[in-house]
């Protein structure tokens, strides 16, 4: 390297050259350097650092960007929900557009990307793109300037890029296709209007979660000399003045005027080439994206520098393709010298596509990789043509579903209309976290894909209690089968996963516990005590044996025998798929008390069978080898089901367990670990999930929704039920005549009022809000903007806002750390609040005439009497927590209220009780108040209060009752959840 | 952090502004404990997905630090220097661990994971510490330009405030430190040299 031994004066000197000759056109710098540099080790000095910075990825050392917003900040007429994307280019933010009532993304382009060339750049982008109207093009809506941000604003889009896709496998042969066809199409419009795309690549494509393709980012799409009707942008200022200072670099910007080269040495001019960073911000660069900083899919011409036209495009595409078919770049390599020279000079490794590809395909493939521009393919249309047709062909061997235009009749299926039965791609909370246990320091963000299949409305997966799981995955993991209820009862429905609609499969009235055949071809079921079959893609339903008694599962092995349990007190039955009279497979140990054997599951192999064995010690899973007869305990647990790579699961209640197994010894080989949970489960030990051969898992979430309940006279009745999708209600409050509740709900939490009388709930704040207390006046609420919601730093603290809506909120005390308001005294003068202040636990403050004060330190989830005299609060100084009561604001002494432990204190509406939640109840301790504080007795309010905290219900000031938020759950939901890779992730636990 | 513990830190900025370079040692220990910290408690704060950021990091840092107790705006220039090398050497001891606990085995999962993580797609932190350090010899100012700019998240102007020089002067030794960092490190432009 040789520089060790520089000199800072050297190192200065090199430094001012560089930067001088940085700023030269390419094609002078060679004479300059000769004649500037003292010497031929100081002029490759200097070269080293151009080259270093040629090849250097633009967002190299990028700090990460951060464009000030935050959910509930306002731009323009919109406000921003959530955050979509972030990286050194810029910011993607989920917002809703007030006006228009849709849900937009806004892109926010890093610091300074804005001004100048690059700003007129970015603006050109957005009109040029808002010029196209396609549905597989990313609709750009607007370029939005307010409070002097810039930002453009586009099409919401949910789903994952071509990029993450790929990331995992290949493509299954007619997806890719289909979604080549509308990837062609798009750029075919765009070519229409003289417009090249130029950055065409699998993570500036998404598949959106209703399986739509969009084209994102035109942000390099120049106007070609054909489209004359844009002057803003021809190429040619395009290699203009493109360097506006190093800190602007990066998004889109190309890395300078003519600065990189090939190995050729030809310099490649300006306007052809971007660094392969350009869709950070739609969340879609994968890190080897990023990994040479420049695009595998640029075309020769472009690398060369020479003119491009949308034959640059056509390259692209054909790689796109490539890449979809075989989960492979087409041009690889892990250098930039080495992706070049591949682009350059290797044809891609053709022998890389499955064998089902088409010949035509092959032939397109090839069209569209030719290295000389003219050799390539012209037009982009054709290509689609040619994809459309391979697709009207017959479906590839050994591809169950053919994704062509399809008669829905023809096949069987009655169609549900049109509601919404869309996919689902998001990342599930629920559960993650019991990966980062298997998994130490893996980020959530990296587990498996996880999906949710939401049937029609109105229609719910099967929840029974003596049933086997109402859900069935095909060996290949593309078909989803479920059990599930609507208004024409109860049927079999089959979800394609990568279709829109889940649809009801004909023939399979009163069906239930589906299973697949080993080809993926049939679906067995449960139906009105016999044993059936249907053919997955729709067609007659066949019996093939009676089955009476409850349906407890079946399994269906490669020589077509169909092992299953009926009955609740029943062993083992084997059958002939094709039908016949069912034979005993297993004995029930009655000595042992066995009293049944369900759930069977056969390993691929067809001799290893896994059943859950049930007696009064509870359920067991056992392995039998269907070949020597040998039987052994395998674990604790139920519902057992093989996962490729050598583990089984299990579940344990509403746990999903995963153990290594080794089928030749029928023992587990490893530790037993739960990864996910709360999943929907019955008494019967039945989990209802599924693992498909190539490990994908479909599971029923447990419906918990959280429930708004008032309880009066032990009558509970629901005031409002929000979904499990939303955030539970926080602290709901009586308003002080009872009419009306506020409470937080939401992430951000925001403060909303519950309208007792109406049903009506309305948002009261925008900009965070949280843990609400009305005034006395029943006027307004008090709340806290937490420190920690991310909105803008000088609003955390707490605040009060009239309910009416009708003026905005008074900031009442800034606080920078966790606080919430306790409540008012009755003459409005004094605010009990808690707060963090210093110390590790939260402490007790009042306000008062804008000056604060400490009222106690040992003790937090207080409540003001009625008559503002008396506080109870939780504290945990003496012993265990335990409630106590002691004078507001002058905290001289104390009684404790609760006995044997208590939390989560109310004041009766007279004030002559203290309520408490003691354990799983809610007590209350009426007390007598003079000199001190007496408890004359305690009653139990609730045998069953556990809510999910003890502060979240509140006593009506009326005496009518109480409110409190319960969770529940609901018995069969309309959702099934997806980890698309689980087997793979359990392999990478394992290294 | 108590509240004695802000008022040293303010003290501490305003002795360091004022040239006592003895208290930049102090102010680094009382930096480094906040980052990490802070950074803790965003883990159980911010929802799964939420990455955290170095820039929230030193922001919310700052916010709690300085900004309540009236500190001048010179002062946030120095507490940024001072924070950016906090951060730093932060995650780069996070990361070294991280290392070290991969070849051991098990890594357990630490606050600022997810931070090191999104820095380490781009550049491997314990080698741009060592190249930083051998860089902070040949030009002071272009290493400290890295710190402020890459592992505090500052801006260009906010860079060119906290160091009290030009804007464009903080642009060039950006652009220089870029390059010459890249070649330090991933042997950048040698391929065709």
């Amino acid at each position: 390297m040789g520089e060790e031994e520089q000199m800072p004066d050297q190192h200065r000197r090199v430094k001012e050259l560089f930067l001088e000759a940085r700023s030269l056109p390419s094609d002078e710098r060679a004479a300059w350097l000769e004649a500037a540099c003292a010497d031929a080790s100081e002029r490759a000095e200097v070269e080293s650092l151009l080259a270093a910075e040629r090849d250097s990825p633009s967002d190299y050392l990028m700090p990460q960007y951060d464009s000030g917003m935050a959910p509930g900040v306002r731009v323009g007429r919109y406000r921003i929900l959530d955050q979509l994307g972030a990286g050194g280019m810029g910011e993607v933010w989920l917002a809703r557009d007030e006006t228009l009532g849709r849900r937009v993304a806004l892109k926010f382009p890093a610091e300074g990307l804005m001004g100048g060339h690059f700003g007129r750049r970015v603006r050109r982008e957005a009109r040029i793109a808002a010029s196209l109207d396609h549905h597989a093009v990313c609709r750009v809506f607007e370029l939005g300037e307010a409070d002097g941000r810039s930002f453009i604003v586009m099409e919401y889009l949910q789903g994952d890029t071509l990029a993450e896709r790929v990331r995992h496998r290949p493509i299954p042969l007619d997806q890719a296709l289909a979604w080549a066809v509308a990837v062609a199409s798009a750029v075919e419009q765009a070519h229409d209007k003289g417009l090249i795309h130029r950055d065409l690549k699998p993570a500036n494509v998404m598949v959106t979660r209703s399986g739509q393709v969009k084209v994102m980012d035109f942000g390099l799409a120049s106007v070609t000399p054909a489209g004359a009707g844009d002057g803003a942008g021809g190429s040619g200022e395009e290699s203009g003045p493109s360097r506006s200072g190093g800190g602007k670099m990066g998004w889109t910007e190309p890395h300078g005027t003519g600065s990189w080269q090939t190995d050729s040495g030809e310099p490649r001019s300006g306007d052809a080439a971007t660094g392969g960073t350009g869709s950070d911000d739609t969340g879609g660069t994968s890190a080897a994206d990023r990994m040479v900083g420049t695009p595998p899919y640029m075309a020769p011409e472009q690398l060369r520098g020479r003119p491009t036209d949308q034959r640059a495009d056509i390259w692209a595409f054909g790689c796109v393709l490539y890449e979809m078919l075989t989960g492979r770049r087409a041009f690889g390599g892990g250098t930039v010298p080495e992706v070049v020279a591949a682009i350059l000079e290797r044809e891609p490794d053709w022998e890389e596509l499955p064998e089902s590809t088409p010949p035509e395909v092959r032939r397109l493939l090839g069209r569209c990789l030719r290295k000389d521009p003219g050799q390539r393919l012209r037009h982009i249309g054709d290509a689609g043509l040619v994809l459309e047709e391979a697709l009207r062909g017959d479906p590839a061997p050994g591809s169950p579903v053919g994704v062509g235009p399809s008669d829905p009749a023809a096949r069987g299926w009655r169609s549900v209309g049109g509601r919404g039965a869309a996919l689902f791609l998001f990342a599930v909370a629920a559960g993650l976290a019991a990966w980062s246990t298997l998994r130490p320091g893996a980020s959530p963000g990296e587990t498996a894909v996880h999906a949710s299949i939401s049937l029609p409305s109105g229609v719910r997966v099967l929840r029974a209690g003596l049933i086997a799981p109402s859900v069935a995955l095909s060996p290949d993991g593309r078909t989803l089968a479920t059990a599930a209820t609507g208004e024409d009862g109860q049927r079999i429905w089959v979800r394609f996963l990568h279709r829109r609609e889940a649809l009801p499969l004909a023939g399979t009235e009163n069906g239930v516990a589906p299973f697949f055949s080993p080809d993926g071809a049939w679906i067995g079921f449960f139906a009105d005590g016999r044993l059936r079959r249907v053919p997955a893609a729709g067609g007659a339903a066949v019996d093939i044996a009676f089955a009476p008694g409850f349906p407890l599962g079946a399994t269906w092995g490669v020589d077509d025998r169909i092992i299953f349990a009926a009955g609740a007190r029943s062993a083992l039955h084997v059958v002939s798929a094709e039908g016949g009279v069912p034979e005993r497979l297993t004995t029930l140990d009655a000595e042992g008390g066995e009293v049944s054997h369900r759930h069977p599951e056969l390993l691929a192999d067809g001799r290893t069978l896994l059943f859950t064995s049930l007696s009064p010690a509870g359920p067991f899973v056992h392995a039998l080898d269907l070949r020597s007869g040998r039987r052994a305990e395998v674990t604790r647990g139920a519902t057992p089901q093989f996962v490729p790579g050598g583990y089984v699961t299990v579940n344990r209640g509403s746990d999903l367990l995963v153990a290594a197994f080794d089928p030749r010894r029928l023992e587990l080989a490893g530790s037993v670990v739960p990864v996910v949970q709360g999943v929907a489960a019955e008494a019967s030990h039945t989990m209802h999930y599924a693992v498909s051969r190539d490990g994908i898992l479909a599971y029923v979430p447990a419906g918990t929704r959280h429930a708004l309940v008032i309880v009066q006279d032990e009558v509970e009745e629901i005031v409002d039920e929000r979904p499990r999708t939303s955030a539970r209600p926080v602290r709901p409050r009586f308003s002080p005549d009872g009419a009306q509740l506020a409470l937080g709900a939401g992430v951000p939490s925001e403060v909303w009022i519950h309208d007792l009388g109406t049903g009506a709930a309305t948002r009261l704040t925008f900009d965070g809000g949280s843990s609400p207390v009305w005034t006395r006046d029943g006027d307004s609420v008090t709340f806290v903007v937490s420190p920690f919601h991310g909105t803008a730093p000088d609003r955390p603290g707490l605040h009060t806002k009239p309910v009416d809506g009708r003026s905005g909120s008074q900031p009442l005390l800034p606080l920078d750390d966790w606080h919430r308001p306790i409540g008012w005294t009755p003459d409005g003068q004094m605010l009990a609040f808690e707060a963090f202040r210093g110390d590790a636990v939260p402490s007790i403050w009042v306000l008062e005439k804008g000056e604060v004060r400490r009222v106690l330190s040992d003790g937090y989830a207080g409540r003001l009497s009625p008559d503002g005299r008396w506080l109870a609060y939780h504290s945990e100084a003496v012993g265990g927590p335990e409630v106590y009561v002691t004078p507001f604001p002058e905290a001289d002494a104390r009684w404790q209220i609760s006995t044997r432990g208590g939390s989560g204190a109310a004041w009766s509406a007279d004030g002559a009780e203290v309520y408490y939640r003691s354990g799983d109840r809610l007590m209350a301790a009426r007390i007598e108040t003079g000199a001190g504080v007496r408890v004359t007795s305690r009653r139990v309010v609730l045998e069953r209060f556990a809510p999910s905290w003890p502060d979240d219900y509140d006593v009506h000031p009326q005496g009518q009752g109480l409110v409190l938020v319960r969770p529940s759950e609901e018995p069969g939901d309309g959702e099934v959840a997806i980890v698309v890779d689980f087997a793979g992730e359990l392999a990478r636990l394992r290294q | 952090m108590t509240r004695s513990t802000q008022g040293e830190i303010t003290q501490l900025l305003t002795a360091w502004g004022a040239g006592e370079r003895d208290a930049e040692e102090r102010l680094f220990a009382l930096l480094y404990e906040e980052l990490r910290t802070i950074a803790a408690r965003h883990r159980q704060k911010e929802r799964a997905h939420h990455s955290l950021r170095t820039t929230a990091l030193v922001d919310e840092a700052y916010m709690r630090l300085v900004r309540q107790h009236q500190v001048s705006w010179n002062s946030r220039g120095h507490f940024m220097a001072v924070a950016s090398q906090a951060m730093r050497r932060i995650l780069v001891d996070h990361a070294r661990r991280r290392k070290a606990a991969k070849r051991g085995g098990g890594i357990p999962p630490a606050p600022l994971d997810s931070v090191v993580l999104a820095l380490e797609d781009s550049v491997d932190l314990v080698e741009l510490d060592v190249a930083l350090e051998k860089l902070a010899r040949l030009d002071p100012r272009e290493a400290q330009v890295v710190d402020l700019r890459f592992f505090a998240g500052l801006t260009v102007p906010e860079v060119a405030r906290a160091l009290d020089v030009s804007r464009a002067t903080v642009e060039r030794d950006w652009v220089a430190a870029r390059a010459w960092l890249h070649r330090e490190l991933d042997g950048g432009g040698r391929a065709d040299a």
